[in-house]
């Protein structure tokens, strides 16, 4: 209870409140800003909360991640380019609507939308972390390892076709974390005979490399594309009405949302493409979508905002991350010395509970400016990207730079921009490299641990039944894409929307 | 005779595989780990497991390409070259004249680059963006920025 308390009192510090109203105020800026995503934005800046201590960085992030989802949906509505991934689907029926000269109660729906589903993911989140930790907190490396395994084998179950690209990405960045010394042997390994590189390739340069720095290498070859404005009149409280309308599609897409943002990997993006899918499948109304249906806004938004608490579930209690941005502020904990797992909870309970209540005061103060000032929002998308994109350079220079005070580190941002772009360019996402750099060393540390426990057999991990069950489901996640093909083809039926064909 | 194009995943799978072989060979040149050391795995074993991995999954993608529709990609326009050698020059500027002179060239040439040509705005965006990062860098966080050559010889 104590914890508990003091958690929810660094909602009366005002250096916190002021860390958690800049984090969200900041997220709906870059979330309505087409190219800067939550995660490229949490990527950029990073660094900035090295300096922080773990319970304001992860606030400010957390901040970040909550409000972006949100912002997306403005540019959504307005441009038809959703500021943020998660909020593509958001923009099937947002832009139509916009069209009809209904752009402000489609974002008043969508700012209410999100902040329901936001804050009912946080409060499963303070129920169900907990009670996660507690199944996983007498889980040895054997059984982490098959977690971090199911981590891993979830990047194949998203991007349909991508899947196997995916795989490859994410066993990539298992790879890139084995470079530096093998913490067994202490023998270095693909270091080149650079003494930076022995304790690993860092972090934030690759993933401000990946993120920033290759976004602005595609942002650079879409100059050329002036995106369509419409004019905003006002942002409204939906009706009765309407709310009556989607009450249905809140409240579903808000489970929906939360489940497949535990699950590992999935995130908001999924869980928006899925609700919409869902939403319309349930409908009265199902030839209002596609034209301007409001169902179809307050579907999406709903569940890409509730994917958040849920992703933010599995990050906390096990470690494992449940989505691209929660797999950057896991590395941010990690960059604080903080491991989250079952025994944050014992140790270090306060955190936790200031992590639920900053992304519960998130929720609630982008309520009141997607109310009061998503015009102002909207305006920022007029930014020119020659303004732009120079200024997120040298953030992702300096941010780059910053932690070690490293040139290298800046060199090694700029190949993994490279990289990225390349990487993008030919269908694999910078994610799923992020999530297997993110698992690298825990994968490789608890593989060699229940070895040694096993005695180097192999065959003694089906001797743990949770192992089991967890490699059970990692193989079913693996064939999850063909089970799907196959039963498609059984059926011979065409889906609503095929979320996992994004 | 026209020659048959090869499917991209076919390409993508290729690289793969080259760059699987490639990073194999590297494992082969770690240090050798005494023998009352020796104890499970090896430094080797775990990448060398990846590497079988992705090469293993390289090869799904090659045999699963065909009848997989093939992605028409635009070339790459020049300017996201010209933006990537910016980068590379700013690495060099920022070594001679140090990180806040460079990042303001940086900010100012690439958005005339980007087609800005308000060029009071683009100053004063470059000169106030880069004065706040060194202030916040260096009386905030109390981080040196680096001052380059000419810096190290001036001050």
């Amino acid at each position: 209870m104590s914890s508990f308390a003091g958690g929810m009192a660094i909602l009366l510090d005002p250096y916190m409140l002021w860390v958690i109203l800049s984090g969200t105020v900041l997220g709906v800026i870059v979330g309505a800003l087409p190219g800067l995503s939550g995660s490229t934005t949490t990527a950029l800046l990073l660094p900035l909360t090295i300096g922080m201590g773990p319970v304001p960085s992860v606030a400010f992030l957390g901040s970040i991640y909550c409000a972006a989802n949100f912002g997306g949906s403005i540019t959504a509505i307005l441009i038809n380019t959703p500021g943020d991934p998660s909020a593509s689907a958001t923009a099937y029926d947002g832009y139509p609507m916009a069209k009809k000269g209904e752009a402000g109660r489609a974002l008043g729906m969508s700012t209410v939308a999100s902040a329901i589903g936001g804050i009912f993911s946080v409060m499963v989140m303070i129920v169900a972390a907990p009670l996660l930790a507690r199944a996983a907190y007498n889980f040895g490396p054997p059984e982490y390892f098959a977690l971090a395994l199911f981590g891993l084998s979830m990047l194949g179950a998203i991007g349909g076709e991508g899947g196997i690209r995916n795989l490859i990405a994410g066993a990539f960045g298992v790879l890139l974390a084995t470079i530096g010394l093998d913490l067994t042997t202490g023998v270095e390994r693909f270091t080149f005979g650079l003494p930076e590189l022995s304790e690993g390739i860092g972090i934030v340069p690759v993933l401000t490399g990946l993120f920033a720095i290759s976004e602005m290498l595609v942002q650079a070859s879409q100059l050329h594309v002036v995106p369509e404005r419409l004019a905003l009149d006002a942002v409204r409280l939906p009706s009765l009405a309407d709310f009556r309308k989607c009450a249905k599609a809140i409240s579903m897409s808000s489970v929906l949302g939360t489940f497949i943002g535990i699950l590992p990997a999935l995130g908001a993006t999924t869980a928006a493409l899925i609700s919409y899918s869902e939403t319309k499948r349930w409908s009265r109304h199902k030839d209002e979508f596609g034209k301007g249906a409001i169902e179809g806004v307050a579907g999406p938004e709903a569940a890409n905002n509730a994917a958040v608490g849920g992703s933010m579930v599995a990050t906390l209690a096990l470690g494992i991350p449940g989505s691209t941005t929660t797999a950057i502020i896991l590395a941010a904990l990690l960059v604080q010395g903080v491991r989250p797992g079952p025994h944050l909870f014992n140790e270090q309970p306060t955190l936790l509970w200031a992590v639920f209540s900053s992304m519960l005061a998130s929720n609630l103060i982008y309520l009141v400016l997607g109310l009061f000032a998503a015009k102002l929002f909207a305006r920022i998308t007029l930014i020119p990207d020659a303004l732009l994109w120079p200024a997120v350079f040298v953030f992702a220079i300096v941010g780059a730079y910053g932690p070690d005070q490293s040139l290298m580190d800046v060199w090694v941002m700029l190949v993994f921009g490279v990289i990225g772009f390349v990487l993008r360019r030919f269908g694999f996402s910078p994610a799923p490299l992020v999530m297997g750099l993110v698992l690298g060393k825990m994968t490789e540390e608890t593989l060699k641990q229940s070895l040694l426990i096993f005695d180097q057999n192999w065959l003694m991990f089906f001797t743990r039944p949770i192992v089991v069950v967890l490699f059970a489901i990692t193989l079913l996640s693996l064939m999850a894409p063909l089970i799907v093909k196959v039963l498609r083809r059984a059926f011979r039926r065409e889906p609503a929307l095929d979320p996992l064909s994004e | 005779m026209k020659a048959r194009r090869l499917h991209t995943d076919v390409i993508v799978a290729l690289a793969v595989l080259a760059f699987c072989a490639g990073v194999f060979a590297l494992t082969f040149t770690f240090d050798t780990v005494p023998a009352a050391l020796a104890v499970g795995m090896g430094p080797a074993a775990f990448p060398r497991l990846l590497l079988a991995v992705m090469a293993l999954l390289a090869l799904i993608l090659a045999v699963t390409a065909r009848g997989r529709a093939e992605e028409v990609r635009e070339p790459v326009p020049p300017m996201v070259y010209w933006t990537a050698a910016a980068m590379i020059a700013f690495m060099g500027l920022l070594a001679i004249v140090g990180m806040v002179p460079a990042m303001i060239v940086a900010i100012v040439a690439m958005g005339a680059m980007w087609g800005e040509r308000r060029w009071a705005l683009l100053v004063a965006s470059g000169v106030g963006l880069s004065l706040s990062i060194y202030g916040f860098f260096t009386k905030v966080f109390g981080i040196p920025l680096p001052r380059g050559l000419l810096g190290e010889w001036l001050f």
